[in-house]
């Protein structure tokens, strides 16, 4: 398959600031800027406080910025009218969060299958697809049960058929290991790392765990809400680009 | 030391304490307002005539008790499921499982407790404020209502007292049975219950059941008198109970498989709805005994107040007969909404009383006809009365003779033609005769109009009037009307609280719930329409159930009222109309709660 070169997601000067008063107001993110191209696995990562969910949260529509410009598909976000929103994060963006974000009372199937009856999707057609990210995950076995019989490891690879199940270009991912074991969260990088480069979905992924980390092609290094350092895989074996993030860690904490 | 840490527990959660508080002030305050006037038998002998209903009062007692129990327990779990992973955060720093016990016994306490005294003072105000407005507006004298009676301050305080201790020994035998992985985790517990088909639809069955032994035995009230009660109280909560959990789940088991669950958030609404039917079943149970009480108490109160002017109408044509009124009573007829006025002088001389043909052509004496249809309450109709009656002894001439001043009533009769009429010597009157459109409307100046009636009727000794049976038939039937509309106010408000409590409890969960969705892509609208649905779906449950229990219930009642069924409609439509207004309440609070960060398309 050929590498498709147009940017899936770019960022230009974006600022953030909460708050409205000067005196309450804190400026989350001072400018940022940087492009993802489509097929890429980048992370981010940073101290706690650093901006990381903020800019997770404005990727994903989930937030406005304040001021700057962010593109997901070529499209700018700020001309899509609030309404419209909810509609282009259900076709566009796929989700895996730190706590999977399953709903508990649903089974993990039909948990998979909500993004496409949000849209409408028939159910013949929505089963179809369940089945086949199911297959594609090998999750089929545990597909009728609901979360609380899952274990964290299945719930997460639930989670992540959920993002797929629509066949988005862009997958957003918080934390997804943070509450995984090693061995869980090995399974679950290789899972994404998988996808990303059978699929060519791109991958965001906000990540402390260096271990997680060194499975992205190109690390944005955030720092007090600004972008301080990008560290490029250049194609090193994952192990030794896990040893250099760790050293650059190092300098650069 | 654990006081404080108690303490602190409540601090750190004043919303959800503020709920559990006011959910807990409402009903122990309710229940005082109940027992004061159940506990008070010179109240309900002097106000209420027919001794039945003293029964019905006890019966709502009883129910207010059982509301009572499920209503504290469901605060209780509120309280546990809201402190549990606190406890077990302290177990796991080492605190002995005794402590924890004690730390339970402590909050359970000073919350029923504490909410329990300030439900006593509010029920003392509200019974006064409340049993006075009412009594005003149905024109209704109360006598001998005391609103800090000693008896029912200490029933409400036992009875409070127990629910506490019963409430605290069960959180702690719970808490006890559970390991402690499972007390610490205790928000991602998920606590549905698989019941298989089968039994959900024995559980239909057997519902059934009982509900038709309640209803039979309501039936047969006149045979089992309180014994009707107690069964009907007993099958008819456990009944809906089983029918509510059984036919809910099994309705919403069957619609998930169905094509028509896989569109926007159907799917999650129903698992939402299914999932926690377990805690659901006993709010609604609960929910629709409340609604068809209440909606019962305010049909039959309602019917009451429509069927006092009626039985005062049908009792005479006129509402009012005056013999030479006064200037002053001329212009307070002026003021009535007249139907018909009537005016027939008469000359009184010896043995007799003379009346002019011409006047009684004109505007011929009329009579109530009379009905078959006992249960009728359609405004009477009136039949002229020839002149021949009038002076042959009859109904027709009794009538006529019971309306005149009591100083001629005893003369004969004689109509003569104008001329001799004007031509005949003797004390001179005028019998005027007023019939109002609008009796209620009317009361205010009858009322001042009444000063100007005969001794006999203003002392109450002679009900020849319609207003006259009025008062006679609200001294009946007020009370019973004042009993109906006050247990239909006072349950509606029940509901309300209730109602209210179930779903803000239910907010935290569901926030983070809907929070997801909104990150899946779900839209502002999806999101509305899921929690109109789901908030919806609890509310129409207890409604629909609520109102055929009241038409089969109703049917009690049969025997002491013209008409239950009259106002059953308008009182359900009214009735609906608050509950939906309460729904409408309802919706925009959680809402406001659970939606509140997320707000993005
Ligand atoms: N809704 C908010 N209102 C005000 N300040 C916020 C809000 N969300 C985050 N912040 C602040 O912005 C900064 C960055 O937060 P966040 O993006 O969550 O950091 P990270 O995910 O890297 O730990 C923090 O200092 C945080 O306190
Ligand atoms: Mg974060």
């Amino acid at each position: 398959m050929k590498k498709q070169t147009a940017s899936v997601i770019e960022v230009r000067d974006v600022h953030k600031v909460y708050g409205s008063q000067q005196t309450t107001s804190y400026e989350a993110l001072k400018g940022i800027n940087f492009q993802v191209m489509a097929g890429e696995f980048v992370g981010v990562m940073g101290a706690s406080g650093s901006g990381k969910t903020t800019l997770l949260n404005l990727l994903a529509t989930l937030d406005r910025p304040t001021s700057g410009v962010i593109k997901i598909n070529d499209q700018d976000l700020s001309q899509i009218a609030d309404r419209q929103l909810s509609e282009f994060r259900g076709q566009q963006l796929g989700f895996i969060f730190q706590d999977f974000s399953l709903l508990e009372n649903l089974t993990a199937a039909e948990n998979i299958a909500l993004p496409l009856d949000l849209q409408g999707v028939n159910k013949q057609q929505s089963r179809a697809q369940v089945e086949k990210i199911s297959r594609r995950l090998s999750i089929e076995k545990f597909i009728d049960q609901y979360p609380a019989q899952l274990s964290g490891g299945q719930k997460q690879r639930v989670a992540a058929a959920r993002a797929l199940v629509n066949e988005p270009r862009l997958i957003l991912a918080d934390e997804p290991t943070g509450a995984l074991d090693s061995d869980n969260a090995r399974d679950l990088m290789e899972l994404l790392t998988q996808i990303n480069q059978e699929d060519h979905v791109s991958v965001l992924m906000v990540t402390h765990d260096p271990f997680s980390a060194s499975y992205c092609e190109r690390i944005l290094m955030i720092k007090d809400g600004q972008i301080g350092q990008t560290i490029e895989r250049d194609g090193q074996p994952r192990h030794d680009f896990y040893q250099s993030i760790l050293s650059d860690l190092g300098t650069y904490r | 030391m654990l006081l404080k840490l108690g303490l602190t527990g409540i601090r750190r959660r004043l919303a959800d304490y503020l709920i559990l508080f006011s959910g807990l002030i409402i009903s122990s305050a309710i229940f005082y307002l109940f027992m004061s006037i159940a506990t008070n038998e010179h109240f309900l002998k002097q106000n209420i005539s027919i001794s039945l209903v003293t029964q019905v009062f006890y019966f709502g007692v009883v129910l207010l008790t059982v509301i009572a129990i499920v209503y504290v327990w469901y605060a209780q779990s509120f309280l546990l499921q809201m402190r549990l992973q606190d406890y077990g955060m302290l177990l796991t720093f080492g605190a002995r499982r005794s402590k924890i016990d004690q730390l339970i016994m402590i909050e359970t306490f000073v919350i029923q407790f504490g909410s329990t005294i300030i439900g006593i003072i509010v029920g003392a105000v509200l019974t006064q404020f409340a049993s006075g407005a009412l009594a005003k507006m149905i024109d209704f004298k109360l006598t001998g209502l005391n609103v800090g009676s000693v008896t029912s301050v200490v029933t409400t305080l036992v009875i409070f007292f127990i629910l506490a201790l019963f409430c605290a020994i069960t959180s702690i035998i719970s808490i006890h049975r559970k390991p402690l992985t499972q007390i610490i985790h205790a928000q991602q517990q998920a606590n549905q219950r698989m019941v298989t088909t089968n039994k959900l639809f024995a559980g239909v069955i057997v519902g059934i059941v009982l509900l038709a032994v309640g209803f039979i035995a309501m039936d047969r009230i006149e045979q089992l008198r309180l014994m009707a009660i107690v069964i009907a109280l007993v099958t008819i909560c456990f009944g809906s109970y089983l029918l509510i959990g059984s036919l809910f789940t099994l309705i919403i088991r069957l619609l998930r498989k169905t094509s028509f669950s896989s569109k926007n958030l159907r799917k999650f609404t129903m698992g939402q709805l299914e999932f926690r039917i377990g805690s659901y079943t006993r709010i609604l149970t609960m929910v629709t005994i409340l609604f068809s009480l209440a909606l019962g108490a305010i049909t039959v109160g309602t019917g009451y107040y429509q069927q006092i002017p009626v039985v005062s109408e049908r009792a005479s044509a006129y509402t009012m007969n005056l013999t030479n009124p006064s200037t002053k009573a001329q212009k307070l007829i002026k003021e009535l909404n007249v139907q018909k006025k009537v005016v027939y002088h008469q000359i009184s001389a010896g043995k007799y009383v003379y009346y002019n043909q011409a006047e009684l052509k004109q505007q011929p004496f009329q009579m109530v006809r009379t009905i078959k249809d006992t249960t009728s309450v359609s405004a009477p109709t009136y039949r002229n009365i020839p002149n021949e009656k009038l002076i042959q002894s009859g109904t027709e001439q009794a009538m006529f003779k019971e309306l005149q001043d009591p100083s001629v009533r005893n003369k004969e009769i004689i109509i003569l033609t104008p001329a001799k009429f004007k031509a005949q010597t003797g004390k001179r009157a005028a019998l005027t005769l007023i019939r109002v459109k609008d009796l209620h409307a009317s009361l205010p100046v009858l009322k001042k109009l009444a000063k100007y009636q005969t001794a006999a009727q203003q002392s109450g000794m002679e009900t020849s009037n319609g207003y006259n049976m009025y008062l006679v038939a609200n001294s009946m039937f007020g009370g019973l009307e004042f009993m109906g509309l006050f247990l239909g106010i006072a349950f509606l408000t029940m509901l309300a609280s209730c109602l209210m409590f179930k779903v803000l409890s239910g907010t935290r969960a569901d926030q983070r719930r809907y929070h997801v969705l909104n990150n899946i892509g779900a839209s502002q609208r999806q999101l509305d329409w899921a929690l109109v649905t789901e908030i919806g779906t609890l509310f129409i449950i207890p409604a629909v159930l609520g109102v055929s229990y009241v038409a089969l219930g109703l049917r009690m009642f049969t025997k002491l009222m013209l008409s239950p069924y009259h106002t059953f409609g308008m009182a359900s439509l009214m009735f609906v109309g608050c509950y939906a207004v309460y729904y409408v309440v309802t919706v925009v609070i959680y809402r406001q709660l659970v939606l509140k960060d997320t707000k993005r398309g």
